[in-house]
């Protein structure tokens, strides 16, 4: 068993999944201006989501490639956010999903020229960087935390994320001087 | 019967702030004694050397606890033996009863008190465990379930209401209440040996474990108005004595688990008559309490080869519509006797499906039973009792014989835990029978878990309040095993050391040897990282042989004794033959990571000294090196001394790399004086390469690394850890072939938790990301690849996007979405490839 102490509400899941945790992996492709991310979610986590979110229990096993997009990507695009604002209608792009047994990673890219609306990368400057918060699940499972991994030239920066605090930077590396 | 009640009156002193003393000199000594160790050297980085040895975190060896880490000829603990007489109350969800307690002091010291854990006390408004728990976060949307449960701990009625306190002849015992603990004081000091005699009457509301989280409680069924109880830690408990720390002093506030004495318990449970109990002990009375159709089931599944039902499906559905008035209006009273055991747990409910079956244990045979509501078909009468006995078979290989009589699993509102003989598990299908994935094998994973919990600590008794490692920790490992001899490519949650990679990383973390109450992401900490820990020790750094030999040594030196840490580290390398110091170090008492770099390769070959090879070779290499660039542009251009060659001399025609008839003498003179044995050495065409490797992550581990030569061949090398002891930083590492090597790969098939693959290649291997790994990789669905099709194989995923390229996001509230799931079958998914049969349970003597 686990803990009764956070104070009661981690206690039924900590044993099902005792680590009650996603992995993120973000970094920033400068070429596309797009932040990548890849998120391992957990079946049970993301069906108690879309069952939050939905109001209708979902079987993550039996949802096709569509329906994963229609359901899971406005899901992310409302839990994802980058400096403060929600991802709009043209700052996310679903790319798929691989589904595995008990979880699945979830792919996705975040247009960042759409979110910023004046990104300027100087090469004389000091990196840009963003934020972003990770809220998703943290709505069914106000304990869980993310270990957010941000690659950047080949090094990676791991961060555990939580509802208190859901944010992680993302440098943004200017591979291409704009102006 | 009772005198009048005593005084129970709570100590002013404020239990966080001992608590948080406590931690923090916990913190201090281990700091202090990391601080004072002869290690941080100013002459070497700062570095300190994960050598030396861990003796000063370590107890003295004594005669009660060895230096080989076996109990000594004066370990002792004491004994307390439980007669209980408790009534359920299903009107107003209550236990009301009554225990008698026989102490023995086993210690060699007199006590002049003794305490008990009043663990229902952590339920009260004011507890610890609520008044120390920081505000949850109310950004955002907040689920009614949260509210619901913050409101329900505010008001909550809870904790024990001790209504006498005596010895045995009914005398009052003074006593006082400290939050989840009571101090007894004794007429007369206990002497060593001798026995003390103490009555408690009690009595508590039970709480609601779907509001009130907790390791115990009642789950309601609105639809037939029936309640599942499961109850655990619902009595006062002799705390624990020990030599190592005296009274077992932390008060329950949450992770900290418990510690307790072995003894024998009675216990009568006085509930409806027409609920099923079950509970740790063998039944006493099952005349009084079952049918006679039931005890002849009973008898079968005993006997039985696969489980059956004590009580069927339509059963249980019966007896929730509450049809026999008579026996919901009255009450039985179910006896247990438990041999042996540090706790006593149990559940009832009208609502109890109950399926068994026998299942051999050397010349004994032991009961698994599990019990669920009908909610939790057919999930549960499929894969409980089956994942218990096979928890019995893989346990008992690793370490010893599962000795109780019987093994009990209980699906009810609390998730996981566990308890002597008897736990409580949570996953359960979908409503409509269907389940996921993830449901089942959770189902599975916690079964063993828990059940596996008999083992560590119930039996193999550590302190769970202060080392929440040592029982979660190794039992998660033995789970992973015990996983893996379940189905092939069991989808186990821990274990994997490339699944520990994240969390070790990860900044936000205290070693695994950390106090219960203050480890950061506990499951990672204390379930997680140990028993990942455990299996890299097992497979690669003493090879299975060995560890089993040194888990199971330890696992039967402290069965139904009490080990601390010190005791399974020393167990471990004395019983191995092996120092694991540096193990122990690394992953145990500090936060380090493995991250083991190939940092350069240099080649070295025997130079002869030959001069018309050295001569060819440096010929070679100015003519392999490639021009600069004016001199590739200068060639054409017309050369002065080519106009007027009266300007060249003899150096215009010099070859500085021609071998003079000097130079060759002077070699052969050389080989001359050689024996013959240094002339063939001189002649031999072997690479020497030397390997530097860095240790980025500072935990050092074996260097595990692959060579594939030109030939076509590949070569397996690891060095030992001891290879970092002269420098953990870098080390080099010498490779002796004729083969000319192609490339090396380190941890190739990821056995120590190495955090960067990008770093262990040479020649550097650019590692893609996740990300563009599966951009780049081709989409097939299952179906193609279990067809073997090419399909759309070779089209990129990103090509599958939608035509715009976006998704459209939708509004906070969402409607519901459009797409409907494909209709269940009413059939569960199937198992990958299942290795064992698990059969269904079937009524014993029923037709159906």
């Amino acid at each position: 068993m686990s803990g009764l102490i956070a104070p009661f509400f981690i206690l039924t899941t900590m044993l099902f999944h005792p680590g009650h945790s996603t992995r993120v992996e973000v970094q920033y492709n400068a070429a596309d201006q797009v932040i990548e991310l890849a998120m391992r979610i957990d079946h049970s986590d993301l069906e108690a989501a879309l069952r939050n979110r939905y109001g209708q229990a979902l079987v993550i096993e039996k949802l096709t490639e569509d329906e994963a997009r229609e359901l899971i990507a406005p899901y992310l695009g409302q839990t994802l956010r980058v400096n403060g604002q929600k991802l709009g209608d043209t700052a996310m792009n679903w790319i798929g999903w691989e589904r595995k047994r008990i979880s699945s990673w979830l792919y996705v890219e975040i247009q960042v020229s759409s979110i910023l609306t004046t990104l300027s990368v100087d090469t004389d400057s000091k990196p840009n960087q963003l934020e972003m918060s990770v809220l998703t699940l943290l709505e069914v499972e106000p304990e869980l935390n993310h270990v957010v991994a941000v690659k950047q030239n080949g090094n990676t920066t791991s961060t555990v994320t939580s509802k208190q605090k859901p944010n992680v930077t993302i440098p943004i590396v200017p591979a291409v001087v704009s102006r | 019967m009772f005198p009048v009640a005593t005084a129970t009156k709570p100590v002013g002193i404020p239990a966080t702030i001992r608590s948080f003393a406590t931690v923090c000199i916990l913190s201090l000594l281990l700091a202090t004694a990391g601080s004072a160790q002869p290690l941080v050297n100013s002459k070497f980085d700062g570095r300190p050397d994960p050598f030396y040895p861990i003796d000063m975190w370590l107890t003295s060896p004594n005669q009660q606890r060895l230096a080989s880490g076996a109990p000594g000829p004066e370990y002792w603990q004491q004994k307390a033996d439980y007669d209980i007489a408790i009534t359920l109350d299903d009107t107003d969800q209550s236990i009301r009863g009554n225990q008698t307690v026989k102490y023995e002091n086993r210690s060699p010291h007199s006590l002049s008190y003794i305490w008990f854990q009043l663990d229902q006390n952590t339920f009260k408004p004011d507890a610890e465990s609520h008044t120390a728990s920081p505000a949850p976060s109310l950004e955002g949307r907040v689920p009614f379930s949260q509210l619901r449960s913050m409101l329900v701990r505010q008001s909550f009625p809870g904790g024990y209401v001790i209504s006498s306190v005596t010895d045995g002849k009914d005398a009052p015992l003074a006593n006082v209440i400290n939050g989840t603990m009571m101090r007894v004081d004794m007429p007369q000091p206990l002497k060593p040996g001798e026995k003390m005699t103490v009555k408690i009457a009690f009595q508590f509301k039970i709480v609601d474990a779907m509001l009130i989280r907790a390791r115990s409680g009642y789950e309601f069924f609105e639809a037939d108005g029936n309640h599942i109880y499961e109850m655990a830690q619902w009595f006062p408990r002799l705390v624990a004595y020990t030599d190592y720390a005296g009274w077992q002093h932390e008060q329950f506030i949450g992770k900290g688990e418990f510690t307790l004495e072995f003894g024998d318990y009675n216990v009568r449970i006085t509930v409806p008559a027409d609920m099923i109990v079950a509970a740790t002990g063998e039944l006493q009375n099952p005349k009084e309490v079952l049918t006679a159709t039931q005890i002849e089931r009973l008898d079968k599944a005993a006997k039985a080869d696969k489980p059956m039902f004590v009580v069927t499906p339509d059963e249980a559905k019966a007896a929730e519509k509450r049809a026999d008035k008579e026996l919901t209006a009255s009450t039985k009273t179910w006896q247990f006797v438990a041999k042996n055991v540090r706790d006593f747990a149990f559940a009832a409910s009208r609502k109890f499906i109950w399926d068994a079956v026998g299942h051999p244990v050397t010349d004994r045979t032991v009961m698994a039973m599990s019990y669920y509501p009908n909610e939790a078909e057919p999930l549960w009468s499929k894969y409980s009792t089956a994942a218990i006995a096979h928890t019995l078979e893989v346990y008992g290989k690793f370490t010893f014989d599962y000795p109780y009589p019987i093994a009990i699993s209980v699906n009810g509102p609390v998730y996981g835990m566990e308890y002597p003989m008897i736990c409580f598990n949570g996953p359960r299908p979908e409503k409509d029978g269907t389940y996921s994935a993830a449901t089942k094998y959770g189902l599975i994973s916690v079964i063993i878990h828990e059940v596996g919990h008999n083992w560590f600590p119930m039996i193999v008794n550590s302190d769970e309040r202060t080392w929440s490692w040592m029982d979660e920790g190794l039992n998660t490992f033995l789970q992973y095993l015990a996983e893996q001899e379940w189905e092939e490519d069991y989808p186990s949650r821990r274990g994997e050391p490339a699944d520990i990679v994240g969390f070790m990383t990860s900044q936000y973390q205290r070693p695994i040897m950390t106090q219960s109450e203050s480890i950061l992401q506990f499951g990672n900490n204390a379930y997680g990282k140990p028993a990942t820990a455990l299996n890299i020790l097992r497979e690669t750094i003493l090879g299975r042989e060995l560890f089993d030999f040194a888990f199971k040594e330890y696992s039967n030196r402290w069965r139904f004794k009490r080990p601390m840490p010190d005791d399974f580290f020393r167990t471990m390398e004395d019983a191995s033959g092996q120092s694991l110091d540096w193990f122990w170090r690394g992953w145990f008492y500090s936060t380090d990571h493995v991250d083991i770099a190939i940092d350069r390769v240099r080649l070295y070959q025997i130079d002869s000294d030959d001069p018309d090879e050295n001569a060819a070779i440096k010929r070679r290499e100015r003519d392999q090196k490639t021009p600069s660039v004016s001199k590739e542009r200068n060639a054409e251009l017309p050369k002065i001394v080519d106009l007027q060659p009266g300007l060249k001399d003899f150096y215009n025609n010099y070859d500085d790399l021609a071998v003079l008839e000097d130079d060759r003498k002077a070699f052969r003179k050389f080989v001359d004086g050689l024996n013959e044995e240094e002339q063939i050495l001189l002649k031999r065409k072997t690479n020497f390469y030397v390997i530097t490797f860095r240790n980025i992550g500072g935990l050092v581990m074996p260097i595990i690394f692959h060579v594939y030569f030109d030939d076509g061949t590949s070569q397996r090398i690891t060095a030992p850890p001891s290879i970092w002891r002269l420098d953990p930083r870098a080390v080099d590492k010498l490779l002796i072939t004729d083969k000319t090597v192609q490339r090396i790969e380190l941890d190739p098939q990821r056995q120590t938790a190495d955090a960067e693959e990008s770093n262990n290649h040479w020649p550097v291997k650019l590692v893609p990301s996740r990300f563009k790994l599966f951009k780049s990789s081709p989409s097939r669905n299952p179906m193609q690849r279990a067809k073997g099709t090419e399909g759309d194989v070779d089209k990129p995923k990103e090509e599958a996007k939608p035509d715009n390229g976006n998704i459209k996001t939708t509004p906070e509230k969402e409607a519901k979405p459009s797409v409907k799931q494909p209709e269940s079958d009413g059939k569960p998914a199937k198992a990958k490839k299942p290795t064992k049969k698990v059969p269904d349970p079937e009524p014993a003597g029923a037709p159906q």
